[in-house]
């Protein structure tokens, strides 16, 4: 090592990084800032005039407006209290009452995990829609009913009961693992009953994750998209279904103002959940915690009971993917005719893996996918060492930057680039993105940099700063020490992030609803429209698709279990 | 040529606004091991820092082997650090570890290996080469932790309190090492650490620092046996602080300033009628060692002395007579609060 290429190295260095600085902040200003306040403008102002009461008149006129925005009303605060109801008694009986079969239990409450989005509404519709086993074997027995009658806000609350469970599943089982056991023995001691226990012990400690998680499921159910479009039917819309069909009746304005109003409130939601994420963070005293002992219930009448919910919860969360798995090794025919498929045949898998147009929309999403994975990452794993080393302005401006999309709706965002890419922009070399190939990897690259953000963040952080010290004092410059040492370190998360936003991109529904075209259409839409159209073949292709997303969802939940916790014991209690 | 391989000049360091280290000077000597000792948050480890070059110095200079180094980054300044905490790169094996700095001066291949051998067999790792960090004991962490900060021929070694995390068996078999390591290879040790015990008996010279500051620099017999100041004379070993009435009536002489006494220099008796009159309050078995509370005159004095020594049916309330050996007093004009 001589002085002379050590300083070459520092200058190509900083040459590297004020690049890299330049070409980060002007992709987040063009394809995120600039949209957002395009967005403004058109929902403000049209030929310089500020128009908010032309436009507010004009959404109170629209009897589908209103509606739309009824629904999503009380959808969301029925979701909310449905999906409370289920979420908590699942906690209960994977984490505080004594239930046989807990194992099995766990594997079916946590499907929502890995059957969601676009994937999981076509699942229920399958299940239960006109042409649905469900229905198939109801009208059997009450010939009276009707094919459609799932379809409806019934049938979207329904699905949302069971599909927005994984935050309870995730957060509250969390918490309730913190809760101390030495706690309830101590009142137990003093002689508290059970219910004082719950009350004043227990559910103080669980209680901020539960607002949390009920926040969560008021967000999510807000920006519903593909469940109402899918099962919603005709008569059911919802507030991101009605900004789709402003945009394409020629009203960007109005949808562009709805889109702001949705972010707003979305917004305030997720504020107020970090507020209380925050405020709610109780700390142990104890060195070391016990965990909890479930309860056995002493009264057989009340123990049965619970037993039998928790087993019919379990069929409702697995029947709609064990009938997806079971037709889609099906022949075609015997969708909508049969109950449970008489014959089975590869042919399904055949189609799907020797190509052709069928498999166009797949190979679109995994080209997409790649695509916004590699420049996520390339982003994250630029800026994220330099906000996790350094805390100056630049850094606080790369955080909100990577921040926002998180707050951000995905139909204002939809909406923001629609606007801002419809006509020649001179931050893209006067190109019109819209209708383009790249204008829907663009999206999902923002889409996915909170989460990337989130996940390299921590890595990053969990990194031992006298490891780079280390590797200076023996010479190393900056690029060589994180291709040799830093790199290595987070390469398992980088894996694990990877996975997870491909696994979002596949199933992402809303963006790919505004922004899709003919050179890109993703495998999401595809489902839709296969869903809507009467071709068996393709219908067949579309379970196929299913499983292979939910394979790859299991595969990479998995991975993330193994990487946070190890191999883990070899008997496990759970 | 001088024989001085580091030397710190009038040195400032500075936590933005906050200056830590005032004015300190050092000169090490080539092949000495010196160590730093202080209590913590005295600014020891930045000092340590400094000299690596993960902190810039707001005044003074750094010089490495006659070289001003104070302006130049850690990566160009050649000396080899030992962490706390090893700081071993978990994804590596123990051999990739020592081989680093060698691949980052792109060393041929053959050198590297017979480069890593040798160090490995002096070290007393060969077995360990193929190992990752984390299957490794902390007390072959170590070894290899000071190979690789050896191996690219560094000639200042600097060690951030490296012992810390060891036990207490082990501690003292690593210290040996690192002295047995030192004279073999002929390297300076600059030696971080606030165990007084493993930076007696490691270096050549103690220096004992306190917010920043020098407050005496020697060997560690000396610090012992003639300390500088109340500070040091606290902080080195255990003492007395006797107030000037007592101290007078146990010595006979006129005291100005503080005054301690260590444990091992009062005398204890309950045959004669020689000394002051006390009354046991504690006594502690330490092994070979016993150490006594008396309270006498509204004081508390410790003593310390052999097992061997205690008289057999001493108990706590008995009455005994106390005494100060002949001029093993030190007396400071300065007055520690």
């Amino acid at each position: 090592m001589t002085f002379t290429s050590s300083t070459q190295n520092g200058r190509l260095e900083r040459i590297a990084f004020f690049s890299g600085i330049i070409l980060l902040l002007w992709f987040l200003f063009t394809f995120l800032v600039l949209p957002l306040l395009t967005t403004f403008q058109v929902a403000f102002f049209s030929s310089g005039e500020f128009r908010l009461a032309e436009i507010t008149a004009d959404l109170s006129a629209s009897s589908r407006v209103k509606k739309a925005l009824l629904n999503t009303a009380w959808m969301t605060l029925a979701t909310t209290v449905t999906v409370g109801i289920v979420g908590i008694f699942q906690v209960a009986v994977l984490e505080y009452f004594h239930v046989k079969g807990r194992t099995f239990l766990k594997v079916a409450f946590a499907i929502p995990l890995v059957f969601g989005s676009v994937v999981a509404a076509t699942g229920y519709k399958f299940t239960y829609g006109p042409a649905g086993v469900v229905t198939q074997l109801l009208q059997r027995y009450f010939p009276a009913i009707e094919s459609d009658w799932f379809i409806g806000g019934h049938g979207v609350l329904y699905s949302q009961t069971f599909l927005l469970t994984s935050f309870y599943y995730l957060f509250l089982r969390a918490a309730m693992r913190r809760v101390d056991y030495s706690t309830v023995e101590a009142a137990r001691s003093l002689g508290a009953s059970e219910f004082t226990i719950l009350r004043r012990v227990v559910l103080p400690v669980i209680m901020p994750t539960l607002f949390a998680v009920m926040l969560l499921t008021i967000y999510t159910s807000t920006v519903s998209f593909a469940v109402p479009e899918i099962i919603g039917g005709r008569d059911f819309v919802m507030i991101s279904q009605i900004i789709l069909v402003l945009n394409s009746l020629g009203r960007p304005d109005m949808a562009a103002f709805l889109a702001l109003f949705l972010g707003l409130f979305i917004m305030s939601m997720i504020l107020l959940m970090q507020w209380i994420e925050a405020k709610g963070s109780y700390v142990g005293g104890s060195k070391t915690p016990v965990p909890i002992k479930l309860k056995r219930v002493k009264s057989p009448l009340t123990n049965i009971v619970l037993h039998g919910i928790a087993y019919l919860l379990a069929g409702v969360y697995i029947l709609p993917v064990f009938l997806i798995m079971a037709f889609s090794f099906a022949p075609a025919e015997s969708i909508g005719t049969e109950v449970f498929p008489s014959s089975f045949t590869l042919s399904n898998y055949a189609s799907v893996f020797s190509g052709g147009t069928a498999t166009g929309p797949f190979f679109n999403s995994i080209r997409m996918g790649l695509l916004a994975i590699v420049i996520g990452l390339s982003a994250t794993l630029f800026a994220v060492p330099i906000m996790v080393k350094y805390n100056n302005w630049l850094t606080r401006l790369l955080d909100i930057g990577f921040f926002l999309p998180w707050i951000v709706p995905s139909v204002l965002l939809a909406i923001g680039l629609i606007v801002t890419f419809d006509t020649a922009n001179p931050l893209v070399a006067n190109q019109v993105l819209l209708g383009t190939f790249l204008i829907l990897p663009i999206a999902y690259t923002i889409h996915v940099l909170p989460l990337m953000v989130r996940f390299l963040r921590a890595a990053f952080m969990g990194i031992d700063p006298s490891l780079e010290e280390a590797a200076r004092s023996m010479g190393a410059n900056g690029i060589y020490r994180f291709r040799r040492v830093i790199l290595p370190l987070v390469i398992p998360t980088v894996v694990l992030a990877a996975g997870y936003t491909f696994n979002e991109i596949l199933t992402e529904y809303p963006l790919s609803a505004f922004l899709y075209n003919v050179n890109n259409r993703p495998i999401s839409i595809a489902i839709l429209d296969s869903d809507k159209s009467t071709n068996l073949e393709q219908a067949a292709i579309t379970l196929v698709y299913a499983v292979l997303i939910m394979a790859f969802s299991m595969a990479v939940i998995l991975f993330a279990e193994r990487l946070s916790l190890g191999k883990g014991p070899k008997t496990n209690s759970l | 040529m001088s024989d001085i391989i580091l030397s710190l000049k009038q040195l400032d360091i500075a936590y933005g606004d906050i200056r830590v280290i005032h004015n300190f000077s050092l000169d090490v000597k080539a092949g000495e091991f010196v160590s730093l000792l202080g209590p913590s948050g005295c600014g020891k480890t930045t000092i340590l820092r400094t000299i690596a070059g993960f902190i810039g110095a707001a005044n003074g200079s750094i010089h490495l082997d006659g070289r001003d180094v104070t302006n130049e980054p850690a990566e160009r300044r050649d000396v080899g650090i030992v962490f706390q905490n090893y700081a071993l790169f978990p994804t590596m094996s123990a051999f990739e570890n020592i081989a680093f700095g060698l691949r980052v001066a792109k060393t041929p291949e053959n050198e590297i290996k017979a480069r890593v051998e040798d160090i490995a067999e002096a070290s007393g790792i060969s077995a360990q080469l193929q190992k990752k960090p984390s299957e490794m004991s902390g007390g072959q962490q170590q070894r290899v932790a000071i190979a690789r900060a050896l191996i690219t021929g560094a000639k200042v070694l600097l060690f951030d309190e490296p012992l810390s995390n060891l036990d207490s068996k082990v501690r003292v078999a690593m210290r040996r090492e690192i002295k047995r390591l030192q004279s073999e290879f002929g390297f300076t040790a600059f030696f971080v650490t606030h165990d007084q015990e493993e930076a007696m008996s490691l270096s050549d010279r103690v220096l004992v620092l306190r917010d920043g500051i020098t407050e005496q620099i020697g060997s560690g017999k000396d610090l012992y046996a003639n300390p500088a100041n109340s500070f040091v004379c606290e902080f080195i070993g255990d003492s007395n602080r006797i107030s000037h009435h007592l101290v007078e009536r146990l010595t006979g002489n006129k005291f100005d300033g503080s005054v301690y006494v260590r444990p091992e220099d009062i005398s204890i008796s309950t045959a004669s009628d020689i000394g002051e009159k006390a009354t046991i309050s504690l006594i502690e078995h330490l092994g070979a060692q016993v150490h006594l509370e008396c309270a006498l005159q509204g004081e508390t004095l410790h003593a310390s002395l052999f097992g061997y020594d205690l008289p057999a049916q001493l108990k706590v309330g008995d009455e005994v007579r106390i005494s100060v050996r002949n001029n093993s007093w030190h007396q400071f004009s300065d007055n520690l609060k």
